[in-house]
């Protein structure tokens, strides 16, 4: 090894330290797997290693670009890291208090190795605009995910993941084939070098490829209509699990797309076309998540497919950001992306202490519920209006900048865009009909006997953690906003 | 002052939560002392108040959130309580109200805990929305209404009570997001210029910035030099409400053309038809008859007396406040629904079997009077709207506490099953009169003086067309037509029931606690149907104020 070499690997070790951190952890797991089966020692092991790749995540002042360009210092993307680390710590401390053979088949270390594959693979997914890059990361994810649904529940996982595995491969075969036309078209395996679209009667391939690439990122994000694999999944998986998949993989994949487009405008890349056919491309298909999405959860009544169907819905708000402009878009994606994934947990932690006591999966068999355990009715309530759009939430504090956004910008001059604000408006309206049907029949109906009301103390204080800053964060939006500011500056 | 009166049902709230068990109706006691004092308080604010003036007072003001957004500007979101003379007289009407309705509330057995917790919530929404001035801090009163009434209807209702409570909430929740599209649009539009001031450093804070200073930036910020990331957007109300404060390029400070009718009307419709399916206006109104049909008999009295006015106010505050031309623009067609309204809902009153949606109609029917009153922007109009409002939260609490009585005996509300009611229940059946009597009108009771000065302003305003005031004056010639004619069936004639051995013995007089309910609130009607001064110098400043600026 000659001293050049060295040199090289002394700059980018800390440099990569955070991922490194996470690929060591996962190996960790797996080997103190080997020694012992107790799960709170791997439980504790995969947090202690979240926050100190989180530490290192925001401490990490990246400058420059590394590997040649593989992986590029992105302003928001410390924030998302970090976020992505506080989903890993929930799923992984929620799993503990569930009984392992239900969560996880038995095998915990299995199970906590590829919880944070999923999330070492959201966390290189926001840092890079390389396609190769972004090819290995959405794969980790995926495959760790279709590992996860298949571990979950004893009938329905198996047939949930195979399904799940089925879909995935034959979309990722496709991205591929979409990259594949890209770099055929430029020569470049960077994303918006590459759709600058140079070669002449290269726009063809241009498009083509953008679409088949754009539609895999769309799957992983269950965007409509690349969302029907979504509630399939979601009733197979435990609840962790599909907590942790309705947050970091969607976030991390909308971030893309809207670094995409913002590497592309300051880069001066800009093409016209691309912008016309992007304004066009995502509000359809925000337009279309949300209908198809709320549309989809009214006539749910499992409680799994219904958070399956509402998280389509919310993906499509997520996207509105994407097609607007950096200045307010950023911003409101941020918000966005921060309270949804707080309010999502809190959602899916209420359906879990549901299942949990009514010993279903079902709404119609919650009748009473609120009323015996006014904890679980009182959090359900609290986190659908949330997810709602109500205030006293951060659901409404996330709605308010998102159509902050999209209306300032708009001022009602782009139909499509105008278009695309009334259909979020009006779907808010339906999106009540089916959020109210938990505490419907938790409240309003009279109780069945096989409710188990004893919540335990561990699961009382997650409650509380968990609805604090759901109300509190509406009271002090500017709080997140200054944590937003934090990174950009 | 102001602190306390909205947030002490919080308080009392929090301690019914640490309550295990309604030992003596410790609940009962606590809410009813909660309101007694938070009545108390309003009053003493009422003679501490100065007439004379039309400035806003009991200011309270700080600082809640704000943030820069980069390029976008700063945001900023107060906590700003106050009160004016449309803000007080609500306020007043809300505090006797609540009283009213907790009493009503007495006997609740099933869950009382969350009754009254609930209750307890909606009070502090009410209170809150009439003393707010910052329009983010109303709009989280307004929405924080729809859950408590949503479950109390639910859970407290009568037979298709979850019918109605979703119901409910579709409806309004539906009118809020027109709303919250029109709030978004004047935060991004309007900007605080004297913390712009402060933002650009021409001053060291907000409360040394002079008015000349204030039209400096303003003349600045027209002329773009200004750059927007020191702009601060604000929600303020009493901003927003000065036309110089609208950014040249923003939603509604441009010319913008949305599906070609400018972005300023389509501001003035949203807010309208966000406030006039809370107040509620035909064809906006189907929810409410359902609502309270279905609503035990104290939330009726409250949805009626003070939840219905939350629309109106807002119409006033803040449709009007915002967009003062464009409605004036609109009054032929906001006119016309209240005409319609008028009508509508007397005819469907006259058609009605069950006692409480025949005065759920009427309700609708009245609140024609509050559109028809707004849109003449005189005076007399702008006034009897408000009185109006007034005058019909304390008769309709009175009306649907009329029906409470019976129900509460018979658990029937049906008009046809009952006659002869006089010669059994003799007080309950005069108590009926006048509360029938005020409603339709009489002279010497309170909703003659605002009908009479909503249709002398109708009259005289060039805004409001002749054929539309005769025609409602239609409206009152069949409230008396339905009031009338249900006295004669139900009360007057040979005493007959349809079950009569089930129900003889229940029929009994009134309750010491419904003359206590009953009686003030008929002393209320006469009392502001014969003296009506007080009120109408207590609005009038405001009333000024309102109409000049449309520029009449």
């Amino acid at each position: 090894m000659n001293h050049k070499d060295l040199s090289i690997a002394e700059k980018l070790f800390p440099a990569f330290l955070p991922e490194s951190t996470l690929v060591l952890g996962v190996i960790a797991i797996i080997i103190v797997g080997l020694l012992t089966k107790k799960s709170w020692v791997l439980g504790a092991l995969s947090v202690g290693i979240y926050v100190l790749a989180a530490y290192f995540f925001v401490s990490r002042n990246l400058t420059e670009a590394l590997f040649g360009g593989q992986i590029m210092p992105l302003t928001y993307a410390p924030l998302l890291q970090s976020l992505f680390m506080l989903g890993g710590v929930l799923t992984c401390i929620w799993s503990l208090t569930l009984d392992q053979s239900e969560n996880s088949g038995g095998r915990c270390s299995e199970f906590f190795a590829l919880v944070m594959s999923v999330v070492l693979g959201a966390c290189l997914l926001v840092e890079t605009n390389n396609m190769l890059v972004i090819y290995l990361a959405v794969e980790l994810m995926s495959l760790s995910s279709y590992a996860l649904v298949f571990l979950g529940h004893k009938k329905k996982g198996p047939e949930s993941g195979l399904k799940y595995l089925l879909y995935g491969a034959a979309v990722s075969a496709a991205m591929l084939y979409g990259m594949s036309l890209l770099y055929g078209a430029n020569g470049m395996l960077d994303l918006p070098k590459s759709i600058k679209g140079s070669l002449p009667n290269g726009e063809l391939f241009m498009l083509m490829g953008l679409m088949l690439f754009t539609g895999g990122i769309l799957f992983k994000l269950a965007a409509a209509p690349f969302h029907f694999w979504a509630p399939d999944a979601y009733e197979g998986g435990a609840i962790p699990v599909i907590s942790l998949l309705s947050v970091v993989p969607k976030i991390s994949a909308a971030y893309l797309l809207l670094s995409l487009k913002n590497h592309l405008n300051a880069y001066h890349l800009e093409n016209e076309m691309f912008d016309k056919y992007w304004l066009a491309f995502i509000s359809v298909i925000a337009i279309a998540s949300i209908v198809l999405g709320n549309l989809g959860a009214v006539v749910q009544t499992n409680i799994k497919r219904l958070l399956a169907y509402s998280g389509i819905a919310h993906v499509g708000f997520l996207l509105i950001p994407v097609l607007l402009p950096a200045a307010g878009g950023v911003m409101a994606f941020m918000i966005y992306a921060l309270t949804y994934t707080i309010m999502s947990y809190g959602a899916f932690y209420a359906a879990g202490l549901s299942i949990q006591h009514a010993g279903s999966e079902n709404i119609l068999d919650y009748k009473g519920l609120g009323t015996k355990a006014p904890m679980i009715g009182v959090m359900m309530v609290i986190m659908m209006i949330a997810l709602t759009g109500l205030p006293p939430t951060i659901g409404f504090t996330g709605k308010l900048f998102v159509l902050s956004a999209l209306w300032d910008y708009d001022q009602g001059n782009t139909s499509m865009l105008t278009t695309l604000l009334v259909v979020a408006l009006v779907s808010t309206v339906v999106s009540l009909f089916y959020y109210l049907k938990g505490p419907y029949y938790m409240f309003f109906k009279q109780h069945s006997s096989n409710i188990n009301v004893n919540i335990g103390l561990t699961s009382r204080i997650v409650v509380v953690l968990i609805t604090i800053p759901v109300l509190l964060l509406f009271l002090k939006m500017d709080w997140l906003v200054n944590i937003i500011n934090h990174f950009t500056s | 002052m102001l602190n306390v009166i909205i947030f002490l049902p919080l308080l009392a709230m929090v301690a019914i939560l640490g309550l295990r068990k309604n030992k003596g109706k410790a609940y009962q006691w606590l809410t009813l002392g909660t309101a007694i004092i938070q009545l108390v308080l309003t009053s003493v604010l009422c003679f501490q108040y100065d007439l004379g003036s039309s400035e806003l007072q009991f200011v309270e003001q700080a600082d809640w959130m704000k943030f820069s957004l980069g390029k976008f500007g700063v945001v900023s979101i107060k906590y700003f309580t106050a009160l004016d003379g449309l803000s007080l007289s609500m306020l007043i009407l809300s505090a006797i109200v609540m009283v009213v309705a907790t009493l009503s509330s007495w006997n609740i057995e099933q869950k009382p805990k969350g009754y009254f917790m609930l209750f307890l919530l909606l009070n502090t929404a009410v209170m809150g929305c009439f003393v707010s001035f910052d329009l983010l801090l109303f709009y989280l009163f307004f929405e924080f209404m729809l859950l408590p009434m949503y479950f109390l209807i639910g859970l407290w209702g009568g037979p298709r009570r979850e019918y109605a409570s979703i119901k409910f909430f579709l409806y309004t929740l539906f009118g809020s997001l027109f709303i919250l599209l029109a709030m978004i649009g004047l935060y991004t539009s309007v900007i605080d210029p004297a913390a712009t001031a402060v933002e650009l450093g021409l001053s060291e804070n907000v409360s040394d910035v002079t008015p000349e200073l204030v039209e400096e930036v303003q003349l600045r910020v027209a002329n773009d030099l200004v750059s927007t990331e020191k702009l601060v957007h604000t929600f303020d109300l009493t901003l927003i409400a000065d036309q110089d404060n609208y950014l040249k390029e923003s939603i509604f400070g441009g010319e913008n053309l949305i599906w070609g009718v400018e972005a300023r009307i389509w501001g003035f419709l949203l807010l309208f038809i966000g406030f006039a399916i809370k107040l509620p206006v035909v064809p906006f109104h189907t929810w409410l008859p359902d609502a309270h049909v279905e609503a035990p008999t104290a939330i009726s009295v409250v949805l009626a007396g003070v939840l219905l006015k939350v629309g109106g106010y807002g119409l006033i505050r803040i449709a009007y406040g915002a967009f003062p031309a464009e409605g004036a623009e609109l009054s032929w067609w906001v006119s016309l629904l209240g005409m319609i309204s008028i009508l509508w809902g007397a005819y469907a009153a006259l058609a009605q079997k069950d006692l409480k949606k025949l005065i759920a109609y009427s309700s609708v029917s009245h609140m024609g009077f509050v559109l028809l009153g707004i849109a003449s922007f005189s005076a007399e109009g702008v006034s009897g709207a408000i009185y109006q409002m007034f005058s019909h939260g304390i008769i309709s609490a009175m009306l649907f506490l009329v029906v409470g009585v019976l129900y509460e005996r018979t658990h029937d509300r049906s008009i046809e099953n009952y006659r002869g009611l006089a010669g059994k229940m003799p007080y309950y059946t005069v108590m009926t009169i006048i509360a029938f009597f005020a409603s339709l009108g009489l002279p010497g009771f309170s909703g003659f003086i605002s009908e009479i000065f909503v249709f002398l302003g109708a009259f005289s305003s060039e805004y409001v067309p002749n054929w539309m005031v005769m025609l409602s004056i239609g409206g009152i010639i069949l409230g008396a037509a339905y009031y009338l004619w249900t006295l004669q069936r139900m009360f007057f004639g040979t005493f007959w029931l349809k079950f009569e051995d089930k129900w003889k013995d229940s029929l009994t007089d009134l309750t010491k606690r419904e003359y206590i309910m009953l009686v003030p609130l008929a002393i209320l009607a006469l009392l502001f149907g014969l003296f009506p001064q007080r009120l109408l110098d207590l609005l009038n400043p405001f009333v000024q104020d309102f109409i000049s600026m449309v520029g009449n």
